[in-house]
């Protein structure tokens, strides 16, 4: 909507209602304007603008989006020497959109040191030592490759680790946004994610994978105690 | 050489992994669970009802609660040893072995 046809709603809407009320409402977009942007700073809420409330601003990322966007800032997290408030990040995060596209690079660069061998993802997995193998990372790392022999499904995720991440990253996000084509299940503490996409992510392997000719699959499940991630694949 | 398997089901909890049977020895005594090897999730016999609750942070436990299933009192249990537990008519066996072309 420009400018001018929001000029001539509002003065349409002023005809149609009684002059107290208009005035009642131009009082309270008066006071609204100038504390939006303050009430979100100080108590962290998400109040819209009334330039987003009447369509006029294209969808911005908000403070919780930008948690989303941590990838790439991770990357930078070792040259950081202390952490930033969230204003700073807000306005460093807008003006340097076009940078942070870049993917990160490697598992270093995404995930964040938080404890001996723990480590911790954007979306606030945890990865640390358990498993069969060690550490977590190195037990979901086995689903990058085909296991042919393997009794049952082996799902296999087509790409390099740390795209694995973030694919487990965004499944347990939607998820617990409860978004379209997800789901989420809870048994005796621990909740397994599961999330679909728009294209394959892998293939299906195992041996019932390979009697199958290796399809393609485009879900992965995640599962997570207390926010640690216990085992992950495509499926 | 191909790796054996031998396992009671597919998980019922991930649907991935498979619950096999992994024993703690202790004092020349044979102790037998079974355990996910892809969730651990672990449950004291292979009816896979009820589950032994997770230890210390997170990790799978065996059925004594204390021991982690990967400590060096624990192992995935040969043939032999599942015979033992008496439970080899529940397991799914490779199919290029004897006691899977006999099963
Ligand atoms: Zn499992």
């Amino acid at each position: 909507m420009n400018s001018k046809s929001q000029k001539e709603t509002a003065a349409s809407l002023l005809k149609v209602i009684p002059a107290k009320w208009a005035v009642a409402i131009i009082a309270a977009i008066i006071v609204y304007v100038p504390l939006q942007p303050r009430l979100n700073q100080w108590f962290g809420w998400n109040l819209p603008s009334v330039a987003s409330l009447t369509g006029d601003e294209p969808a911005k990322a908000t403070t919780k989006k930008n948690a989303d966007a941590k990838p790439s800032s991770a990357s930078k997290s070792n040259e950081s020497k202390a952490p930033k408030d969230e204003s700073d990040e807000d306005s460093d995060l807008e003006s340097k959109t076009p940078e942070k596209k870049s993917p990160p690079q490697s598992v270093e660069d995404y995930l964040t040191e938080v404890g001996k061998n723990r480590f911790e993802s954007p979306a606030g997995l945890i990865y640390k030592p358990g498993s069969e193998e060690g550490h977590r990372l190195k037990h979901i790392e086995r689903h990058l490759s085909d296991m042919p022999d393997r009794p049952g499904s082996h799902g296999v995720f087509d790409g390099s680790m740390v795209e694995f991440l973030i694919a487990i990253d965004d499944t347990v996000t939607r998820a617990k946004q409860k978004l379209k084509g997800t789901s989420m299940k809870e048994d005796d503490g621990d909740i397994a994610y599961e999330a679909g996409f728009d294209k394959p992510i892998g293939f299906l392997g195992g041996e019932t994978g390979k009697r199958k000719k290796n399809p393609k699959v485009r879900k992965m499940k995640v599962i997570v105690r207390d926010d640690a991630v216990i085992t992950a694949f495509p499926l | 050489m191909t790796k054996k398997y031998f396992y009671i089901d597919d998980c019922p909890i991930c649907s991935q992994g498979l619950a096999r049977v992994r024993v703690h020895v202790r004092k020349q005594s044979l102790t037998g669970y079974i355990l996910c090897d892809e969730c651990e999730a672990a449950w004291n016999d292979p009816s896979l009802l009820g589950r032994i609750p997770r230890g210390k942070e997170g990790d799978a436990s065996c059925p004594d609660g204390k021991t982690s299933v990967w400590s060096e009192h624990c192992h995935w249990a040969s043939i032999e040893e599942i015979c033992l537990l008496g439970w080899y008519k529940d397991i799914k066996a490779p199919k290029d072995t004897k006691l899977g072309k006999a099963l």
